[in-house]
């Protein structure tokens, strides 16, 4: 089963044409046990069948989970928690044999790592046959360990553990759990950012610093919000009853300028500036529930409550015509973490269009381009569901969002930053110019920042709509760029302008140029990317790694913010890239694929007839052509 | 992050409130020249990044006074005397072992006052300045050249050495490989990735690449998509249909040509002077060979379920005799040019104008456009130009392929198209200067899968069927 390239509705519609998930899931399993390895058979021999497939039906939809339906580059955290698990099981149709999913997730656990009353790794420090990293799924319970700790209690090892022994439902006098030997679960982890930087993804999990949190502070740095942060943070949209389309950013200021109610642990999530994107994710879920059921405790288990919202939310895609200099802003819409619904359209105007994936975390934008009264207000726009899914089991989305925002930040196509189009892509990258789209009344902030010397823009302001008489409002900054990583003194009026342009990382390494191979983070030989450096310092240490043998085939120091020069990979395959300035890193994945490994993109369907996805030319009396094939 | 005027307190302010440190400075007396002691602070707070915690230095160079020579390190703690572990082993440390600059460590904590008392006016202060990102905004994208745009003055190209032929051609076929992968994308990715394995002129190749019936543009020209996978039946000696030949169209990969080796002898053939993608000839080995199913109702050939490709079958449409089948469907040119996309909001005094010249087959500067004819407009200060046919009895700006529209132009001017045909050898020649409209030069490259050869003034089609010949002179009002 490969849940990368499956969607919810194939799935759903598969399994309720048949109606025999279990069966589904027996033969994967059976599948897959041919092709494991003779050492991993004792394993297989000291647990029952069923659990040990559970675990690796756990382990590939966590590991799919929290990597699908989100851009590449993004950096991803394993934040386990109980409504998150309830989401898997539930949108990866696993089967539910306990009472809540939590019960069947950490069962499945325990019937895999442990072997009499000691915990067992061994053999999880692999891939499985379909590429998912097999220790996913019990570093996740070390993730949960963390979510479960009470909103004061300090974070030390004994603590730590104390968690997730409850978890184990161990009560040994010992620190760590039977079994579980100091920093045995390191190479788990070092398994799961390696296995992130393949896919194209950052990872986040790293150790701490001092022997008593060297190794809790991997579980540590993923568990964004505890238990209690999502009790109080509900409270507090009770209190304020914010009842907006906003989106994470917008919540994220509202919530930081409310920081002196909450606790001392929301309170550090506020201020970490290297989690901030995933923070604000985060804390919009949890807002997005509260919307949906602003009665029920965040942390209540339900099993009628959907996890899931019924929205999304979307960001800005902008084209500039090369001749006539025209500018326009359309809705490109954000899939939502998880599997993603298929056949879902959406009412714009007069006309209902399906959504179609443009690239991972992204719809393909809408076709009309937006108004200035639309980007003023905020808009909400109908979504219309495939009628063959099962509305109960697969909610479907009602809205498509359009946030009401003061500014948008519009960063070039990180695949293709020469095609001139761009969109909400996220936070600019170090030494990225992009475009700031924002209210004529922000201009003076952001002079300041500009007075300040920590950004810069060409030009003059450019108005966005130009032949919208009544729509002044809305003004261009091109070319702007951060340029230094000074704001701590510098104060403005909007503070979320602030907080969205304020630099997260200090070093950065920026892959250009080169023959991207799309979908896969990869270059071709003989075009490799060009390497770019982006700090603060005058210069950095950068070193590649050849990964498979460990052998380093570039060290050096680089000087910051220009293109060093070429570096000649030497074959294909996968490599680290690794620079350091002073106490900040930066690590990239690079992978060189061989010309005969580039593949032909599949599209939606196997018929190989033009689609709706092929440009076809009209050769009039109801015929067209798209290559050769005429139809 | 503030300094309280007139004290040594540092507020240090996040959302939650202030905290406050206590700023203090630790004293060295030094030897030699003062310089090398900044540099070798500098170096290790550039190094570090220090810049929040050691941001200055205090210097006394003891020129006018018999007083050592000392500096002073700004420390920032809770209180006088504690030193932050990061600052003792980052800065403190590797500064003590520089025994020949420094002598000493002071033992007493200074404030600044302190130090102003100690040392009097002569003291200077260091300050060292955190790295900026040097703002270098890449140079606007501004298209200059739209898809649509040639120039005929230098669209002839002569490659004679077979080598270079060769190379160009594998880059050709690399390219097609890599846009077989994206499976669609912009105008500017396209030429992006022709810019990555040096080929020349983007807007060529991609022309070439619709007329071999591997690619499709967007009528606007912004986007591009990759046609599916098709075989197309072309006209060839055998008079056994189980023994048809065919050209290979649309997305290809190498791992597709692999598979299809099972099934069929694949002929690799360059295109003249390598302008394009070899051109792929298939012939079947043995249609009835399991796995293979050519079947013409459901125009679909599929690869065997080859264990080495079983993860993505491969699916090959069947397009039949494609080229012939474009020459019945294409209208005539005067259907085909109402069809064309008419461009409004033209407004002439906006832009400066230049008309194309049949006779000189060049464009020659115009004042305004008042007469039928092929035009080429530009905003002033701009490099970006635009190519339109402007009809005047209809007032409409017709936006096309360029040579499509330089063709209604040599139509419009009233002079007679040409063609030959020789039926002996299958081979039709145009007169280079009245190329066709682009989808019908297509209907005829897909009757070979070979782009035309340059014969002095003329251009030679291969394999052209006299069906085909004539379907397309009469509807183009050729004179053959």
């Amino acid at each position: 089963m490969d849940f990368q390239n499956r969607n919810l509705s194939e799935k759903k519609i598969g399994l309720s044409q048949h109606g025999r998930s279990r069966d589904l899931f027996y033969e994967i399993i059976l599948s897959d046990r041919s092709q494991i390895q003779p050492k991993k058979h004792k394993a297989l021999m000291r647990s029952p069948i069923t659990a040990m497939a559970n675990y690796q039906q756990w382990n590939q939809a966590i590991a799919s989970y929290f990597t699908s339906g989100i851009p590449r580059g993004t950096r991803v955290h394993l934040s386990v928690y109980d409504d998150i698990c309830d989401r898997i099981g539930e949108e990866y149709g696993l089967d539910l044999s306990a009472n809540t999913w939590i019960d069947d997730f950490l069962s499945a656990v325990r019937n895999k790592v442990f072997f009499g009353e000691r915990i067992d790794l061994s053999g999880l420090g692999e891939c499985d046959a379909k590429d998912y990293p097999l220790g996913v799924a019990f570093l996740a319970t070390t993730v949960l360990a963390a979510y479960r700790m009470a909103d004061d209690e300090e974070i030390n090892d004994t603590n730590y553990f104390q968690r997730l022994k409850q978890i184990f439902r161990i009560t040994t006098e010992s620190c760590r759990p039977p079994g579980l030997k100091t920093g045995s679960e390191k190479p788990l982890w070092q398994e799961w950012n390696r296995w992130l930087m393949r896919q194209g993804f950052l990872p986040s999990a790293k150790p701490g610093s001092g022997r008593r949190y060297k190794y809790i502070n991997y579980p540590i740095s993923q568990s964004l919000l505890r238990r209690a942060d999502k009790d109080r943070l509900c409270r507090l949209f009770d209190e304020k009853q914010w009842k907006k389309d906003w989106d994470e950013m917008t919540l994220l200021a509202n919530v930081r300028r409310e920081a002196s109610r909450l606790s001392q642990h929301l309170k550090q999530l506020l201020e970490d500036r290297q989690r901030y994107e995933a923070i604000a994710e985060a804390i919009h879920e949890v807002y997005q529930q509260w919307l949906e059921y602003p009665e029920i405790s965040a942390t209540t288990q339900n099993r009628e409550i959907s996890t899931r919202s019924r929205y999304l939310f979307a960001g800005l895609y902008r084209t500039e015509d090369p001749f006539f200099g025209k500018i326009d802003y359309y809705l490109y819409p954000k899939q939502q973490r998880g599997p993603q619904l298929a056949s879902i359209s959406i009412q714009q105007g007069d006309k209902c269009k399906p959504l179609r994936e443009e690239r991972p975390g992204w719809y393909f934008p809408l076709e009309y381009p937006l108004n200035a009264s639309e980007l003023d207000r905020g808009a909400r726009y109908e979504i219309i569901g495939n009628a063959n899914l099962d509305s109960a089991s697969a909610p479907l989305r009602e809205r498509l969002i359009l946030p009401q925002r003061d500014f948008w930040i519009l960063i070039p196509d990180p695949d293709n930053p020469d095609a001139g189009v761009y969109a909400s892509w996220g936070t600019p990258p170090l030494g990225t110019a992009f475009i700031l789209l924002c209210k004529q009344e922000l201009l003076s902030d952001l002079q300041r920042l500009r007075d300040e010397k920590l950004i810069e823009w060409s030009g003059e302001p450019m108005p966005s709509f130009e032949n919208s008489i009544d729509n002044l409002n809305w003004v261009e900054l091109d070319q702007c760029m951060v340029i230094s990583q000074d704001w701590d003194a510098v104060f403005i009026d909007n503070s979320e302008l602030k907080d969205a342009l304020q630099p997260i990382v200090r070093l950065s390494i920026s892959l250009s140029g080169g023959l991207r191979v799309p979908q896969h983070n990869a270059w071709l030989e003989e075009y490799p990317p060009e390497i770019t450096v982006f700090g603060f310092s005058p210069s950095a240490e950068l070193k590649v790694t050849r990964i498979s043998d460990n052998h380093e085939i570039y060290s050096a120091t680089v000087e910051t913010n220009q293109k060093i020069p070429p570096i000649v990979f030497p074959g294909t395959g996968d490599y680290l890239l690794e620079a350091t300035a002073g106490t900040s890193t930066n690590e990239r994945f690079v992978r060189i694929l061989p010309w005969s490994e580039l593949a032909i993109r599949r599209r939606d369907s196997f018929a190989n007839a033009p689609s709706k996805q092929h440009e076809q030319l009209d050769l009039g009396s109801g015929y067209r052509i798209c290559g050769s094939i005429i139809t | 992050m503030t300094i309280v005027p007139h004290t040594n307190i540092l507020e240090i302010k996040n959302r939650s409130g202030y905290r406050r440190f206590l700023v203090w400075y630790k004293g060295f007396s030094y030897q030699g020249d003062y310089q090398k002691i900044i540099d070798f602070i500098e170096n290790l707070v550039r190094r570090k990044s220090l810049y929040d915690d050691v941001d200055h230095i205090l210097i006394y160079p003891g020129i006018e006074s018999n007083r050592e020579k000392c500096f002073f390190l700004p420390i920032k703690s809770l209180k006088m005397q504690d030193i932050p572990p990061n600052i003792q082993e980052d800065v403190i440390n590797p500064l003590l072992k520089k025994r020949k600059l420094i002598k000493e460590p002071i033992k007493q904590a200074f404030s600044y006052n302190d130090v102003i008392a100690w040392v009097g006016s002569q003291l200077e202060v260091y300050e060292f300045m955190r790295h900026s990102i040097p703002y270098q905004p890449a140079a606007k994208i501004k298209e200059q050249r739209s898809p649509f745009a040639f120039n005929p003055q230098t669209s002839v190209y002569h490659i004679e050495n077979p080598a270079d032929i060769e190379k160009k051609s594998i880059k050709c076929d690399r390219l097609l490989y890599w846009l077989s992968a994206m499976g669609s994308g912009s105008w500017e990715a396209f030429k992006k990735a022709c810019d990555t394995l040096q080929i020349e002129k983007p807007e060529r190749i991609l022309r070439r690449l619709r007329l071999l019936g591997h690619i499709e543009s967007s009528v606007n020209g912004k986007r591009w998509s990759i046609a599916p996978t098709a075989l197309v039946k072309v006209e060839s000696d055998s008079e056994n249909s189980e023994n048809s030949e065919y050209i290979l169209c649309g997305q290809r990969s190498i791992k597709l040509l692999d598979c299809l080796k099972q099934y069929a002898q694949l002929t690799y053939i360059p295109q003249p002077e390598g302008a394009g993608p070899h051109c792929i000839r298939l012939k079947i080995h043995d249609p009835k060979k399991p796995g293979f199913c050519l079947n013409s109702e459901l125009k679909l050939l599929t690869s065997a379920r080859n264990p080495v490709f079983d993860r993505s079958d491969f699916i090959v449409a069947n397009a039949g005799n494609a080229s012939l089948q474009l020459a019945e469907l294409l209208p005539d040119i005067k259907i085909w040019q109402e069809q064309l996309t008419n461009l409004s909001g033209i407004v002439p005094s906006l832009y400066q104008w230049q008309k194309f010249n049949c006779q000189t087959n060049n464009f020659e500067e115009w004042n305004h456009p008042t007469e039928t004819g092929l035009y080429e407009l530009r905003r002033e200060n701009q490099n970006y130009r635009l190519t339109l046919f402007y009809h005047r009895e209809r007032d409409v700006w017709l936006q096309g392929d360029w040579y499509g529209l330089r063709f209604l132009s040599w139509q419009h001017s009233g002079q007679k198209c040409l063609a030959r045909y020789d039926g002996d050898t299958n081979r039709l020649a145009i007169p280079y200067h009245q190329r066709w409209p682009e989808i019908y030069e297509r209907a005829l490259v897909l009757g070979s899968g070979l782009l035309p050869t340059y014969q002095k003034s003329w251009l030679c089609y291969e394999n052209a069927g006299v069906e085909q010949v004539v379907l397309l002179s009469d509807k183009l009002d050729v004179t053959c």
